[in-house]
């Protein structure tokens, strides 16, 4: 009975004290928050000085958690003495999903505070209103060296983004080949059918929703309806279904060509990419033109590996970092996302040693000596010039239309 | 008094898990129906992937249990058998050899899979290299491929470890206490084993094969790896949707998710009826 009363006693105490522990934290943080609208930069810096900033990323790739952990951490530590946390996770839409929830229940301190977002997740956040407000305005950086007029700064996915995000890398769609196999790799969509044709199951892509295979399709109805102008304008859904029914004929007329007579296809970017390192297909797909030269760097990819873009241009798509409407955070945030979006920063995410992701300030911008640094970057033997890319980069569509793709792919080409 | 300080322990753990577990089902039966309510599962029961999915979901849960029954059932035989003629110590070693993939995560288990069975493979190249094949592609197609034998191997290979390690230390604890038993009525070692041991076991091989077939049923890694594009089983049809979906249709996901669990439970209520039933005519 004795060790009962004690022990009743020992959690209404642990009780007692984490209650009184939260009340004294909500007081505190409304004392602490400063006036964003009208503070000034140095302000803010002031009030980041030795905060904890928690950055929800995806964390499925070594290079990235590297450029992270052994750069960008103990830099801003240095610089702003901020307490950078990386948090690793498989899909940002599951970060969106918790933020909803804490929406829902009306947390206002949010465990996150800057997210690496774009396309549908970010029109999903924006739409449900789970990010904080315009915050490319404040940040110096953008300011100084970014082309504000730039759509790949302004349109994520056709979307507006109206400074919800900002801008911090790119991403550009490029086909990959082994010259062991493919001398002279296709020009056109109708060059790769011809090649498809001439060596059946040696090409495939993954299987929509995965991101690239999904962009995959994506090239294919640019292709074979007349480019991407007429996508980025708003259609209804029976418009934009009936305009793209000539890929679809051009998905069914390739399919029994693919890999398994396109019966089935791999799930994911990663199993194309092993069965390429396999040579059991000779082309897969990316949506990083630095992916390849990664890759043989490695050595997962044979030494014969290249890239190539089609003529009439490849996909494009710049990656934001955004803070959430309840971040606890957000001047520590608005720190980091602005030493992120820094000539210093964004030259070395772009060295393929570091990182290989495009940077997305303007280069004439940038100091003559940064300039310097950047021409010089070995971008490695598979990746296209940097002049190559720029040429054939061509806008995403309306991210809603993306959703509709993906609806149909699976009753259109796999289900008979 | 023991006795009921055990029990209460017992409670304690219950309580924990009923209040953790249903708590999770309620709320993914509350957010299923959010959106659009009744009409998720309207949705759902009209389209042609569901029952497709549903099917292939079913059809691998009720191979692979099968399978996994008959499988860890000779494996317990062999080991019986072994342990008549080798001291336990030794027959221990064997067992847990055979016990380890259970160290493996199943996400692993599903990466080995691909690795070892595909054209491409371990496997495949190896054959390759040897010349009993002339190209990679003649390799027969065990992963991703139309029946799902990929899948399956996947689960036995992670499951009947499990069995054994449920069986195993019942054929440990009767062969210690009924051995002798079997001895003075001059049982053979086989009458033993099917007289003695398997009815003992038939406890441990209902829980066993049950947990097997749930899992196998509802579970993702290994059908999302090693599945075929179309149809896909139930479980990876609703996370894909849910995951990569719209936000508007995450309902009829977990719709999908709910009618997985409401499955599992159904059959674990007509498991446990007949089993009840089974126990009281012998009893």
């Amino acid at each position: 009975m004795k060790k009962k009363k004690v022990l009743i006693g020992i959690i209404a105490l642990v009780a007692m004290i984490s209650f009184s522990a939260c009340q004294s934290k909500s007081v505190k943080e409304e004392v602490e928050r400063l006036d964003l609208s009208t503070a000034t930069w140095e302000e803010i810096e002031n009030q980041a000085n030795g905060k904890d900033v928690a950055m929800y990323m995806w964390g499925g790739s070594e290079v990235v958690n590297h450029y992270m952990d052994d750069y960008v951490l103990p830099e801003v530590k240095d610089k702003y003495n901020i307490n950078l946390k990386r948090i690793p996770i498989t899909d940002i839409s599951d970060t969106i999903n918790q933020i909803l929830a804490e929406k829902e229940i009306q947390k206002e301190n949010g465990s996150a505070d800057i997210l690496w977002i774009n396309g549908e997740n970010f029109k999903n956040a924006k739409e449900n209103k789970l990010l904080w407000g315009n915050i490319v305005d404040k940040l110096p950086n953008y300011e100084n060296y970014f082309d504000k007029t730039a759509s790949s700064n302004t349109l994520d996915f056709g979307l507006e983004t109206e400074g919800y995000e900002a801008p911090w890398g790119q991403a550009q769609f490029v086909f990959t080949y082994n010259t062991k196999y493919i001398t002279n790799p296709p020009k056109s969509i109708e060059e790769l059918e011809a090649f498809v044709k001439e060596n059946p199951g040696k090409f495939t892509y993954p299987a929509p929703p995965d991101f690239t295979g999904s962009a995959f399709v994506r090239t294919v109805i640019y292709e074979t309806t007349g480019g991407y102008e007429d996508y980025l304008i708003d259609l209804t859904r029976e418009e934009f279904e009936s305009k793209i029914e000539a890929a679809w004929d051009y998905l069914k007329r390739i399919k029994p060509y693919l890999w398994r007579e396109g019966i089935t296809y791999p799930e994911s970017s990663g199993k194309l990419d092993q069965m390429y390192a396999n040579e059991e297909v000779w082309m897969t797909l990316s949506y990083n033109p630095l992916h390849s030269a990664a890759m043989i760097k490695s050595g997962q990819f044979p030494d014969t590996t290249k890239t190539f873009v089609l003529d009439s241009g490849s996909l494009t798509n710049t990656h934001f970092l955004s803070i959430p409407y309840n971040s606890k955070e957000r001047e520590g945030a608005l720190v980091v996302i602005n030493f992120l979006m820094s000539p210093q920063a964004q030259i070395r995410k772009m060295d393929p040693n570091h990182w290989g992701d495009q940077m997305v300030l303007d280069p004439s911008k940038i100091s003559d000596e940064d300039h310097k640094i950047y021409e010089n970057l070995d971008l490695g033997q598979s990746t296209l010039s940097l002049d190559v890319l720029k040429e054939h980069s061509i806008p995403e569509m309306k991210g809603r239309y993306i959703q509709y793709v993906e609806n149909k792919w699976t009753d259109n080409i796999v289900k008979d | 008094m023991s006795k009921i300080k055990e029990n209460k322990m017992t409670y304690i753990g219950t309580i924990f898990m009923i209040v953790l577990i249903l708590s999770g089902i309620v709320k993914g039966f509350m957010e299923s129906l959010k959106r659009g309510g009744w009409n998720n599962y309207r949705n759902l029961f009209r389209g042609q992937e569901f029952y497709d999915s549903l099917f292939l979901s079913l059809k691998l849960g009720i191979i692979t249990t099968v399978l996994v029954g008959l499988l860890s059932l000779l494996l317990i035989y062999f080991l019986y058998m072994i342990s008549n003629k080798y001291p336990i110590k030794r027959v221990r070693i064997l067992k847990n050899i055979i016990i380890s993939p259970i160290l493996f995560p199943y996400i692993v288990a599903a990466f080995c899979m691909g690795m070892l069975l595909m054209q491409s493979g371990i496997l495949g190249r190896i054959a390759y290299r040897l010349g009993i094949i002339s190209q990679m592609s003649e390799f027969p197609q065990l992963v991703n491929d139309k029946y799902g034998i990929g899948i399956v191997i996947g689960y036995l290979w992670k499951t009947i470890p499990f069995m054994i390690l449920m069986l195993y230390p019942v054929l440990e604890k009767v062969k210690d206490k009924w051995y002798d038993l079997g001895n003075i009525y001059n049982a053979t070692e086989k009458q033993f084993f099917f007289y003695v041991v398997f009815p003992m076991m038939k406890n441990a091989i209902m829980t066993g094969l049950f947990i097997v077939f749930a899992y196998s049923f509802s579970a993702f890694e290994l059908p999302y790896f090693l599945g075929q594009t179309y149809p896909k089983t139930l479980s990876v049809y609703s996370y894909l949707r849910y995951a990569k979906g719209p936000f508007e249709e995450r309902g009829e996901a977990l719709a999908a998710n709910f009618i997985l669990t409401l499955i599992v439970i159904m059959i674990g209520t007509v498991a446990c009826y007949f089993y009840n039933k089974l126990k009281q005519r012998e009893g």
